[in-house]
């Protein structure tokens, strides 16, 4: 099998470029959800993807967590 | 096929649309690392594909070439290489089977609802979801979870119910509120 990496670089490069991309998007949603303001359709499909967003960037994080097996 | 946008004819053989149309190039090496459990090599090649999807719309900003077409071929080539991708890992043994399945199925399930949004519009557009970008890019990320065999169990059955509570917002959105 043919390696790029030893597997504990490949380890680490999936939690950090996991991790980093999720955390990132959690805190860039909820930014953006914190900002928004009316209550037209446009706005409500933002905010309610904004929060999926937020979902997502949370299941990312533990994810990572659970893979380097801190929870 | 030309599409116009505000006001601008934009052809269809554009820079974005060519970086768009090279993703369906990392797909044969992707089947063939993992067809030879090429863990590392199969995260690389959907790693690839995925930076290829943001390249495309920084290609339309810089060229100018954004167009109803080119929004509507990306969201095909997002359902063509992560379905083909899915199915794959899933029947590699590297994803869990039935959470694929619900996937594609939900998966083709808004493919449906958008063809039936473009009808109701009368032309050829792609329904802007925030949630289901967000879906979208997940999806990327559920190939290489399992490429990596990063904790599939968790991210697969958690994808599943958030997919499917984005469809059914999007379905009233698309197929019951005034266009």
């Amino acid at each position: 099998m043919t390696q790029l990496v030893s597997p504990l670089v490949f380890k680490w490069f999936l939690t950090l470029f996991t991790g980093i991309v999720a955390g990132i998007w959690f805190v860039w949603d909820a930014i953006k959800l914190a900002r928004l303001r009316g209550n037209d359709a446009v706005t409500a499909d933002k905010r309610f993807g904004y929060a999926i967003g937020i979902v997502i960037g949370a299941i990312g994080v533990i994810g990572c967590l659970k893979f380097q097996g801190v929870i | 096929m030309a599409t116009a946008t505000a006001g601008r004819v934009v052809s269809p053989w554009n820079p974005a649309n060519a970086v768009t149309a090279s993703r369906f190039l990392t797909l044969p090496p992707l089947y063939w690392a993992v067809m030879h459990d090429q863990r590392q090599l199969a995260t690389l090649f959907i790693l690839i594909c995925g930076l290829l999807d943001k390249a495309d719309g920084l290609a339309a900003k810089i060229f100018n070439c954004r167009s109803a077409f080119g929004e509507l071929f990306d969201a095909i080539t997002d359902a063509i290489c992560y379905g083909f991708a899915l199915i794959l890992v899933a029947a590699h043994g590297w994803a869990p089977p039935v959470a694929v399945a619900l996937v594609i199925g939900l998966g083709l399930a808004n493919a449906g609802m958008r063809a039936l949004y473009a009808r109701r519009l009368g032309r050829a557009a792609n329904y802007k979801s925030y949630a289901m970008e967000r879906v979208v890019a997940y999806t990327g990320y559920l190939i290489g979870f399992a490429t990596g065999a990063m904790e599939v169990g968790f991210y697969y059955w958690l994808f599943v119910p958030l997919m499917a509570v984005v469809l059914v917002h999007d379905a009233k959105r698309m197929l019951v509120d005034p266009v």
